[in-house]
């Protein structure tokens, strides 16, 4: 039930998408009362953004209806069928923020905020009352930068806080309007996620409203009030966040329970594989630690004190310096290229997919076969039909079926390729797996068999080593996690010291605590 | 041995991933559907139109347009001499056509090669002719410059960081400077031994378009059959992916800019000894169909990818285009209009193509 002082403020129904014969979206409905924050939940491919791209206008709903039941959106007693185009939504007060943000990273705040709606004087723009603007809104949100700030120094977190504030300043005036966010967090970092809500709760208690799609099930108990789900297309629950567990939450999402998210725990041998010897680089240094075979090791800490950094040098992805050693082999971090490393048996999958670990214009045998092409060069040509056959089976070995090797990387879905590009690395038979934030953008039915690849990796004798700021992940999957702050190690959690509280509670703390050992 | 992950393994194909940029552009897969989380897109009879037209469009267009001026110019077009001429005229052209697909797939464009064939051509000249040299000093020397000049600019390029556009498009005007330093008039009387060697007929078709179709076949070979045509590839549409793969992308990047040049020095060579002479002016016809055809080449037969298919058939496509116009008695103006419109107009229709693929992916 609604509460009395709080009004509906969104309604749209009768939503019914179909591609071909695929329907993709059966009638489906929402309800967004004012001042509350709405997440959107759903595995990919149950409809999620079909229906936001139906609010949004991008694409036109089903015909065929009676006029009873047209599809309709209603904000604040204004009702409009759908499709609606962009004017329309500005004056229902209908924003959206979409993933990529949509910012140009040549221009300055000001500009970025003042888009579409400078303040003019004869025609000119009055550069001092747009800058005083600027300074207020940002204050107004909580936001220290400055006007004159270019967008494209800033960071992914202060991107996104710019991008809704942008969105939420461009629909609401006098008037409560209603954000829609497409994963904004999904790119950022755990701990950045936090100052994103800030800025979402300020909006919230306007009385203008925010609907949050997410794959992030904490960051709905953190900061969600309502959550609606769509499963195969069709609005299967909407529940009150706090009444609900994450259990029910991934209950009524996958239509089923999920048991044991995290694979268990199997034991490391004592034997080193990997040993690094006061490490350095922009944001480290002197950083020691050894991983031994089989071994899952974290690496985590609050974004900018360079734990993500740590594998990159280890790959020599990046340049710094001090010492690698692997399997016994001792090497200058100066000396180490990408191509040397893998001759040593490392693997590295940095976080962004869509730029460092993938291409997604390639065909997934492509992708599979990229840092292990050199064994299909057989007496003088490419050997095709083996290099598919591996493909295959590579795909079959990570759950993907039935396997088709020459579709582009691009269709496949986050969880998808980031399985593919683990399965890549694997085919290189590595002595150690260097992972950065390998369950970005990816959902949760993605994320187990990802953990069960990752854990039998480990099994068969790889050194795993994840940099994250998933604490709780880490928390389950990892034998040990170093914390790492103002780019040096601080401290290290195994065993019963390994929780999630504790990881939180180093990684917080405003001084290193000494290592309990 | 592979232990399969447990039952709930979610069906997901869709554009609504967090896959990257392009996930906004397109209406999302629904899964779980009867044939599988990953079939393959059944195909429909306007699917294989579509298909067929994207991989065979240039060559079914090319086709229709013989047939057109074959009717149109009867017994004058399909003639043997005048396909002879066809093939041989465009012999140079096509491998420096060749020439600039290489860095052009691996990401970096190379203006350079017309002020390669500039420089080359008037070297030829001085030293062959007007320096009375012998042909193989003569053609080592200018083998040399190809050398030089594809060094220096991957210098600039790959180790500098400087745009491959400025870097070649600076370099095409310090060549042409230098070659009319040098020599500034056409000198005649280019030695008969490399005349013979290019301007020979076989079956009525010049010995310089059976060099260029060599010269076809190896790089074709080398493109579709080995680590480095994969790697040129990687290298282009994701050179810190190519990077962090272990593909040296500094080396794939130097090299095919120096292969470039290499290339554009060998296409000079045989143009003197075709022409018999060497004119400081030949370079207009270099500077922008090689890139007119690569562009065309790549919207086919594996369309968003720059192939040397591709390439050889555009050349010709354009060739027959002008020849046609011209016999029907358009003058020499129509050369210029018309690779500068092939030009646009390949552009344009890779990058539609590429967004209707796209498309038709996640559809």
């Amino acid at each position: 039930m609604i509460s009395t002082n709080r009004e509906l403020l969104l309604r749209a129904e009768h939503l019914t998408k179909s591609y071909g014969a695929r329907p993709v979206l059966k009638d489906a409905s929402l309800e967004i009362v004012s001042g509350e924050i709405h997440a959107l939940l759903g595995e990919n491919g149950s409809g999620k953004s079909t229906l936001i791209k139906l609010l949004a206008g991008q694409i036109a709903p089903d015909g065929g209806y009676t006029p009873d039941n047209a599809p309709r959106v209603t904000v604040s007693g204004q009702s409009e069928n759908l499709p609606i185009d962009p004017k329309t939504a500005e004056r229902l007060k209908l924003g959206f923020v979409h993933q990529d943000l949509g910012l140009v990273l040549s221009s300055t705040v000001m500009e970025t905020l003042g888009l579409g709606r400078y303040r003019t004087r004869w025609g000119r723009i009055n550069w001092r009352a747009q800058r005083s603007y600027t300074q207020e809104t940002l204050r107004r949100y909580g936001l220290g930068l400055s006007p004159e700030t270019v967008v494209g120094s800033l960071s992914a977190v202060e991107r996104a806080m710019l991008s809704i504030i942008r969105g939420i300043e461009s629909i609401s005036g006098e008037e409560r309007g209603v954000l829609v966010l497409d994963e904004p967090t999904a790119y950022l970092p755990g701990d950045a996620v936090h100052q994103v809500f800030e800025v979402l709760r300020r909006i919230k208690a306007t009385g203008s409203s925010v609907v949050f799609v997410t794959h992030r099930l904490d960051e709905v108990k953190d900061i969600c009030d309502r959550a609606t789900i769509l499963r195969s297309g069709e609005v299967v629950a909407t529940m009150d966040v706090a009444s609900a567990t994450t259990d029910d939450l991934i209950t009524a999402i996958l239509g089923t329970e999920l048991t044991n998210l995290y694979p268990s725990e199997h034991t490391a041998v004592a034997e080193p594989v990997l040993r690094v010897t006061n490490l350095g680089g922009t944001d480290t240094r002197d950083v020691s630690f050894v991983a031994s075979r089989g071994e899952i090791l974290g690496l985590t800490g609050l974004v900018g004190d360079g734990f993500e950094e740590i594998i990159a040098l280890c790959f020599g992805a990046s340049r710094g310096e001090g010492k690698v050693e692997v399997k016994g082999k001792e090497v200058d971090q100066n000396w180490l290229r990408p191509r040397r490393a893998m001759g040593m048996g490392m693997a590295y999958i940095p976080a962004d997919r869509a730029t460092s670990s993938g291409l997604m214009a390639a065909s997934a045998a492509e992708n599979l076969t990229m840092a292990t092409m050199r064994r299909y060069w057989r007496s003088g040509r490419m050997a095709y039909s083996e290099e598919r056959k591996d493909a295959i089976e590579a795909m079959r070995r990570v759950g993907l079926r039935p396997p088709s090797p020459n579709l582009p990387l691009g269709s496949f879905s986050g969880g998808n390729q980031q399985k593919l590009i683990l399965a890549k690395w694997l085919l290189t038979h590595p002595h150690v797996l260097f992972l950065h934030e390998p369950t970005n953008g990816v959902d949760v039915g993605a994320k187990k068999t990802l953990f069960d690849l990752i854990n039998r990796a480990a099994q068969d004798g790889c050194s795993v080593v994840i940099a994250s700021s998933e604490y709780e992940d880490l928390a389950h999957l990892c034998h040990r996690v170093i914390i790492v702050k103002n780019g040096a190690v601080s401290g290290e959690l195994t065993g019963d010291q390994l929780t999630t509280e504790a990881i939180t509670h180093r990684c917080l703390a405003s001084t290193a605590a000494p290592a309990a050992s | 041995m592979a232990r399969t992950p447990t039952g709930q393994e979610p069906a997901v194909f869709t554009a609504t991933s967090r896959g990257g940029p392009e996930v906004t552009d397109g209406p999302s897969r629904p899964a779980n559907t009867a044939d599988g989380p990953l079939a393959e897109p059944k195909l429909r009879a306007h699917d294989w139109i579509a298909l067929i037209g994207s991989r065979f469009g240039l060559i079914i267009t090319w086709a229709l347009m013989i047939v057109a001026f074959s009717v149109l110019l009867p017994g004058v077009f399909l003639s043997g001499s005048n396909l002879g001429y066809l093939l041989s005229s465009q012999a140079t052209v096509l491998i420096v056509a060749i020439a600039v697909t290489i860095p052009m797939a691996a990401g970096e464009f190379d203006l350079s090669s017309s002020g390669v064939v500039v420089i080359t051509v008037v070297t030829m000249g001085y030293l062959n002719v007007i320096q009375r040299w012998p042909l193989i000093p003569t053609v080592l020397v200018a083998l040399a410059i190809g050398l030089v000049v594809g060094c220096v600019n991957a210098f600039f390029i790959v180790r500098i960081g400087i745009s491959s556009l400025i870097v070649t498009l600076a370099m095409t005007s310090v060549l042409i400077g230098f070659a009319l330093g040098l020599n500034n008039l056409t000198v005649t009387g280019i030695s008969v031994d490399l005349v013979d060697a290019a301007r020979s007929t076989v079956g009525g078709i010049q010995l310089v378009f059976f060099y260029a179709l060599a010269v076809v076949v190896v790089a074709w070979y080398v493109f579709q059959h080995t680590p480095i045509g994969r790697s040129l590839y990687f290298t282009g549409a994701g050179r810190e992916v190519a990077r962090l793969s272990g593909v040296r992308v500094d080396a794939i990047r130097a090299g095919s800019l120096i292969v470039s040049s290499l290339l554009g020095a060998v296409a000079a060579i045989l143009l003197t000894g075709v022409l018999g002479s060497a004119d400081p002016n030949v370079g207009t016809s270099y500077a922008l169909a090689p890139f007119a055809a690569a562009m065309l080449g790549s919207t086919s037969f594996a369309p968003g990818r720059f192939n040397i298919i591709g390439t050889a058939v555009a050349t010709y496509f354009l060739a027959t285009g002008i020849t046609g116009l011209q016999l029907l008695g358009l003058a020499g103006w129509v050369t210029q209009v018309f690779y500068g419109m092939a030009l646009i107009l390949g552009v344009a229709l890779s990058t539609y193509s590429g967004r209707r693929n796209r498309r038709k992916i996640r559809a």
